[in-house]
């Protein structure tokens, strides 16, 4: 499954990537999957799944799946 | 007094007479600088009904308490008078490094009234001042008239404010600019300082800022901390690696990505604007403002050439590209570079084109009235060639020189309904059908629609994140959704106005403090002690913010404005048309009802949006209160 961290969310893990692929063997609940790789659920504003937006809270996911994640959007 | 000399320069470009008066710090206290100073000039020293580009209109240009400091962000100069483009108080702030320099040559603020007879420029250094003839740099760009000052002057580190040809040509939303790289965008401060046949201002001083503060050690302490806390915290080191333009993936999946004039929220060439391509095929370096660790401006090459003004931030993008239904980004990035070589507000530039497109489709306008170009969203072919007929007043750019609203008011028709403005300003490039305090924002702010009046609804949404958590100590205890308009969300609305309005008086920018990024309240409060010496709570910043909106209201409650000013755009009443908030928009019955709630707690008549008396009392402001009877 291919992760995409944007804006801010890249830099809570180390080397600040801002993509990512997970090994999926069995679909799983997203908000599992991005606590296991020490993603801060509560920085997460919006979630996109193969270019759809979801709840994170209900998100299932699977391999072929793309999920794009995004911080609180703020102006400037 | 420490944290500033309190010098004040006045100048008469009438009559050439030049004078430095010194404030007390009991005064200084009330109003410490920025845009507090400003109110208080403008509303103290000018008549009512004063015409905006006539030559009594008073000029205030006032740095922030806490500019020039070693605090990052701490930069910001504020420049304000009666608005071209709205008619009301005006206002527009800038960083850079011209804001830190009038603060080294012991000036706190500039007050210029009059207008020359001929084109001057005021040159300052170290506590002197002198006007200088300027006929020579008129209708140059502003990188040659920096070139031209510094070369005249044998000094190349004078920092230098200027406006360009739009501002000489006074068109109402002309910007100013400092060091070509940073500008007061807003509110057509540009056509005042054309006005008054001022071109710009040098500044060079050589006062160490250590000297001015009450505790230089901890001072520094305090500025080393939060430079390294630049690339700890994760949005300012977003804001340092791709800066502004970093937004417009998030805003457009989020479907409040302004598209089309505000029709839709989202915009299906999005992938060709956003930042993975101007990271390629744009950028060339990062640059930032005076002692700030942030590096939030981006440079660029345009057509191969690193342009000397600074890349296209956000709103710039998104005014010219998806509001225009624009999707080339070096097209974009042309029409950030004329804007800045002729000093147009690239917001009200990009939205008045959109307002004029959507009118074409429409039929309002013809082929004939845009002499021959066919303004088509999409097209970019019209870009470039309509900001000339603007900024030259040539034709339909005349029309458009004067913003949207009046635009619309000359069109007729169906036109004003296209025109996407509060109070006569153009709304910024964020949509307000997915985050209802920006639209509040909007509506209420004093100099039309400003999209920095408070932090952004999403910000404050999850009561574990990192923002939410640094809003604490702002009082801000309950997340809110960020679609409504709930009392309980007004009362967000009513201490974030605040402390934002605090901010631009210390001169601080809106990249800096919590919570919209990494300076925890608390450090802000302590910038303030250590520079000035004074016991400092959060309950005075919130006066002082307050205090300063508030003047801002006295000045548009004498000037006419009311409670049927503080209003929306009739389009966010209707559903946006595509995105995931396609279908959804703001209902005109909650908005009234929180506009009420909203002016309760701020101590304004709900009929008339002015400020009672008990309040301005309350907030030292009682001898405002006769000057709003002589409306």
């Amino acid at each position: 499954m291919k992760i995409t961290l944007g804006g801010q969310l890249s830099y809570q893990l180390p080397g600040h990537p801002r993509h990512l692929e997970v090994q999926l063997e069995a679909p799983a609940r997203l908000e599992e999957v991005l606590t296991g790789l020490g993603i801060l659920l509560p920085e997460i504003y919006l979630v996109v799944v193969n270019g759809e937006l979801v709840e994170l809270q209900t998100a299932l996911v699977s391999q072929q799946d793309e999920v794009k994640l995004y911080p609180p959007v703020d102006g400037g | 007094m420490y944290g500033t000399t309190g010098k004040i320069l006045r100048v008469n470009l009438s009559t050439g007479e030049l004078a430095i008066e010194e404030l007390e710090e009991d005064f200084y206290r009330l109003y410490p600088g920025g845009k507090a100073l400003a109110g208080y000039f403008l509303l103290n020293e000018m008549s009512p009904n004063v015409k905006p580009l006539a030559p009594e209109n008073l000029l205030v240009i006032a740095n922030g308490l806490l500019t020039g400091s070693p605090v990052a962000t701490a930069t910001r100069y504020v420049v304000s008078a009666r608005s071209p483009l709205t008619g009301g108080y005006g206002e527009s702030e800038a960083g850079g490094f011209w804001g830190p320099e009038l603060k080294m040559a012991s000036i706190e603020a500039i007050l210029i009234t009059g207008k020359a007879q001929e084109p001057l420029y005021l040159w300052i250094q170290d506590g002197q001042a002198e006007l200088r003839p300027a006929k020579h740099l008129w209708g140059r760009s502003p990188a040659e008239v920096q070139a031209d000052i510094r070369a005249e002057l044998g000094d190349e580190k004078i920092r230098i404010l200027q406006i360009g040809i739009a501002g000489e040509n006074l068109v109402h939303y002309a910007c100013i600019t400092n060091d070509l790289r940073h500008f007061n965008g807003r509110n057509g401060m540009g056509a005042v300082m054309g006005s008054k046949n001022l071109k710009a201002i040098a500044v060079r001083g050589r006062q160490r800022y250590q000297t001015l503060a009450y505790d230089p050690d901890q001072l520094m302490t305090l500025g080393r901390k939060l430079s390294q806390e630049v690339k700890k915290h994760p949005s300012s080191a977003d804001l340092q690696d791709r800066g502004t333009p970093g937004l417009v993936e998030m805003l457009n999946a989020g479907g409040i990505l302004p598209t089309r004039n505000f029709r839709q929220g989202t915009f299906e060439n999005m992938d060709n604007v956003k930042w993975e391509v101007y990271e390629k095929e744009l950028l060339t370096a990062r640059r930032s403002c005076y002692a700030c660790a942030v590096r939030c401006k981006r440079e660029v090459a345009v057509d191969g050439e690193v342009s000397p003004y600074g890349g296209p931030e956000y709103e710039t993008i998104g005014a010219f590209g998806p509001n225009c239904g624009i999707d080339d980004l070096h097209l974009i990035a042309r029409a950030n570079e004329l804007c800045n070589t002729y000093l147009l507000d690239t917001i009200s530039t990009g939205a008045t084109i959109a307002f004029a497109m959507e009118c074409y489709e429409h039929g309002l306008i013809s082929p004939e009235d845009t002499g021959g170009l066919n303004l088509r969203f999409g097209n970019g072919e019209v870009l470039l060639p309509l900001i000339e007929m603007i900024v030259t007043r040539t034709g339909f750019g005349d029309l458009l020189a004067e913003g949207s609203r009046r635009a619309a008011e000359k069109i007729g028709g169906d036109a004003p309904f296209f025109a996407m403005h509060v109070k006569g300003q153009e709304l910024a490039m964020h949509e307000p059908r997915g985050k209802y305090n920006v639209g509040m924002g909007y509506a209420i702010s004093e100099i039309g629609a400003d999209h920095l009046v408070v932090t952004h609804d999403p910000a404050l949404a999850n009561p574990d994140s990192m923002a939410f958590k640094s809003a604490r100590p702002l009082g801000i205890t309950q997340a809110q959704p960020p679609r409504s308009l709930s009392p309980e969300k007004m009362e967000h609305f009513y201490i974030l106005e605040k402390w934002n309005s605090f901010e631009k008086v210390v001169g601080m920018c809106f990249f800096g403090p919590a919570p919209r990024s990494f300076i925890p309240p608390e450090d802000v409060l302590t910038a303030v002690k250590v520079v000035t010496g004074w016991e400092f709570s959060m309950e005075e910043a919130l006066a002082i913010g307050e205090r300063a909106t508030n003047m801002a209201r006295v000045f548009n409650t004498r000037e006419g404005f009311s409670r049927k000013d503080d209003t929306l755009p009739e389009r966010l009443f209707q559903p946006l048309e595509n995105g995931p908030l396609a279908g959804n928009a703001m209902r005109r019955e909650e908005f009234e009802q929180a506009l009420t709630v909203l002016y309760g707690l701020k101590g304004w008549e709900s009929q008339t949006g002015q400020p009672t008396r008990e309040r301005l009392e309350a907030l030292s402001l009682g001898w405002t209160t006769g000057l709003m009877e002589t409306k």
